[in-house]
């Protein structure tokens, strides 16, 4: 590529000097276009090496059963559209298989799981970076922390709670919530589990907010309450968009936490743990149906992660690089 | 309240979200409440009494879903299960117990689980996972985000690699069940035995055969991991300055050289996050074990198995919980264990760069 040669014009009076690099004799600079054409090349087989998976499951789901059966998708068409109608509105007045009650489920999850861990760790950051008492590091540590809890030791503690409560010896604690055999089951584990990472994004972001803005609105005589709904929500909308697309994507592509909180409950499955049970009913027969199910699972976090890519890539930054 | 209770448990779309979105609004007003409680705080000592209002919704959650868990969950692995009478049928006033459980029985579950050939299979699997997957990850990462690095279509090339990262791992377990498909009567065979075909290897019975399994799931986590891995490293490399690079050639370092010497060290911390975070994700590995069902063929994780070992154990009568709660405890506790040095790294790192602002 040209545009990495070092090129001075040789006008004016200073004397020229030729900086030695490589590029610059006729052999380096074939060296170098060489080195980039092949580092083109690995880039491309890299590329196509990892598209191809989803690409042939995006083929294969539009071929019948007789297609799928005698070739492999690379052969293409004849293509059909009844495996998607059969997962959306029905096949022959039939949607007995249908996923959409299952994207429900993950919708109805996912807005809660979302939305509530942002609000609650937007004003614990607030409190741990802004409002100055003794301790406040040592907290902020001790909740970054509990990230070392795995989902494995915190959920089924957590679904005891909800569906009995808490209690010590008869004495009832906390009564059970109501919200077992609903999906607030999991999108309370969704909310809980996130706090960690949430509090921290938001600690860092809040951090970098010059202090002179929160000074100068104390001293024009705003209480806390007030700076945090005026001056910091509407400056923290990035750190909550990142973070809301990052949890957004979790939290519809999990299968752990689902799997134990709907506690096998078919009506409140969100649509990974219904694949699940796809993969494992059709695995005798009927399996030419899992591409089309697939997809239909994957293509709203696609369409989130596609049209959302920067939010998502400036939290991920956040949340690793700076920290 | 009953209407509120019908909703909650309502099966229609339209039920099911606009419940989800009541939660939500109603959640904002507690929240909005409480803010306006924190204006109202008495002055004196308000700074403090703030903070604790601040605080107060995070810390509950964390209670509730973090501190209290953990806590039940170490008590569980060092308790007893229920005992159930033999040949016993519950009734109303025969709750067939023999024993009500949660008395203490010392390291019991936890030798069970260190004497159980499953459990070590799957400790031993669990590791490979976590000595294989993060470093293949990285350095595929890492070798994509170089040679990538300022070519024309950057950011295509990018999202190419950066997509598997929104697909879910059942969504991918799908999907490389296709590529690793063996040949039947009445399906074909995947691309991979296709491709083996052609250089007359193979067909291979990739995800069933007992000893390779954990290997060929391995190779799915690569796959989704390695565009976090781009992303990251693509962005600390723009970070490395140039001047230095340029320093590096004019004193004669090849393009190698100049990657080893001056690349890699300025980019070591975010290498280590990738390295760290992908390893945390190895030692819970769940969903492709369980989507790929590789716990029937030698595949089986911690993370699985502690799930199958919980779902097996059934509900219990009493508050004691089943033996399999008490061995799924226990297992959980061995993931706790594996990961705290993991996240002891990151903390103390953090610590530092916080020391260091």
């Amino acid at each position: 590529m040209t545009d990495t040669e070092l090129v001075i014009p040789p006008s004016g009076n200073a004397p020229v000097t030729r900086v030695p690099v490589r590029a610059d004799t006729s052999v380096g600079r074939v060296r170098s276009a060489l080195t980039s054409r092949a580092a083109s090349l690995v880039a491309l087989v890299i590329g196509v090496l990892w598209t191809i998976p989803t690409a042939g499951i995006f083929i294969q789901s539009f071929r019948p059963k007789t297609g799928q059966d005698s070739a492999g998708w690379w052969h293409g068409g004849p293509f059909t559209l009844d495996f998607y109608r059969q997962l959306t509105t029905g096949l022959h007045g039939n949607n007995a298989s249908s996923l959409l009650p299952y994207i429900t489920n993950s919708l109805a999850i996912v807005i809660p799981a979302a939305i509530i861990p942002m609000a609650v760790a937007a004003m614990a950051a607030y409190a741990l970076v802004w409002i100055d008492f003794k301790g406040r590091d040592w907290i902020f540590v001790a909740i970054f922390a509990l990230q070392v809890v795995p989902l494995q030791v915190a959920a089924v503690p957590l679904l005891r709670f909800v569906v009995s409560g808490w209690h010590v010896g008869s004495t009832t604690i906390v009564p059970t919530l109501g919200l077992a055999g609903t999906v607030g089951a999991v999108w309370l584990a969704h909310a809980c589990f996130a706090l960690p990472l949430a509090v921290f994004l938001m600690h860092n972001f809040m951090s970098e907010i010059p202090k002179d803005i929160l000074e100068a609105a104390r001293i024009d005589g705003a209480s806390h309450g007030q700076i945090f709904r005026t001056v910091m929500l509407p400056l923290l909308r990035p750190a909550l968009a990142a973070f809301g697309i990052f949890q957004f994507l979790w939290v519809w592509n999990d299968l752990f936490v689902g799997s134990v909180m709907s506690g096998g409950s078919d009506t409140i499955s969100p649509i990974t743990v219904k694949i699940n049970n796809l993969i494992g009913a059709t695995s005798g027969a009927g399996g030419e149906v899992l591409p089309a199910a697939a997809f239909i699972s994957i293509v709203v976090p696609l369409i989130v992660f596609l049209s959302l890519q920067r939010f998502f890539v400036r939290g991920l930054l956040a949340g690793s690089v700076k920290g | 309240m009953s209407w509120l209770h019908d909703w909650a448990h309502a099966s229609g779309a339209f039920g099911k979200l606009s419940f989800a979105l009541l939660v939500v609004i109603a959640f904002l007003a507690v929240i909005g409440l409480l803010l306006l409680l924190v204006d109202r705080a008495p002055k004196r000592g308000q700074e403090k009494v703030q903070a604790l209002l601040f605080l107060l919704p995070a810390f509950v959650l964390i209670v509730i879903g973090l501190l209290g868990p953990i806590v039940t969950t170490a008590i569980s692995s060092f308790t007893s299960a229920e005992v159930r009478k033999k040949n016993c049928i519950k009734t109303a006033v025969n709750s067939c117990l023999q024993s009500k459980g949660g008395s203490w029985t010392g390291l019991d579950n936890w030798r069970w689980a260190f004497g159980n050939s499953d459990v070590i299979h799957a400790l031993v699997n669990t590791l490979k996972w976590t000595l294989i997957a993060p470093i293949v990850a990285t350095v595929v990462g890492l070798a994509y985000a170089v040679v990538i690095d300022r070519i024309r279509g950057e950011a295509f090339a990018k999202a190419l690699v950066f997509l598997p990262t929104a697909i879910s791992f059942v969504g991918a377990s799908v999907i490389w069940g296709l590529m690793y498909k063996q040949p039947s009567e009445n399906a074909p065979s995947g691309l991979i035995n296709v491709v083996l075909g052609w250089v007359g290897a193979g067909p291979i019975n990739f995800p069933t055969n007992n000893s390779t399994t954990t290997y060929w799931l391995i190779v799915v986590m690569i796959w989704i991991q390695a565009g976090f891995a781009t992303v990251l490293l693509s962005a600390a490399i723009k970070g490395v300055p140039t001047e230095l690079l340029e320093a590096a050639r004019i004193d004669g370092a090849n393009a190698w050289q100049a990657f080893r010497k001056v690349t890699i060290p300025s980019i070591r911390p975010t290498l280590i996050v990738v390295l760290v975070t992908i390893s945390v994700a190895t030692l819970k590995v769940f969903d492709l074990v369980q989507a790929f069902g590789a716990n029937q063929h030698g595949g089986d994780t911690l993370a699985n198995l502690m799930f199958t070992t919980w779902k097996q154990g059934g509900i219990a009568v009493g508050g004691g919980g089943t033996v399999g709660d008490h061995h799924s405890a226990t297992l959980a506790m061995i993931i706790f264990l594996l990961v705290i040095p993991f996240v002891a790294f990151q903390v103390r790192q953090m610590v530092r760069t916080r020391a260091g602002r």
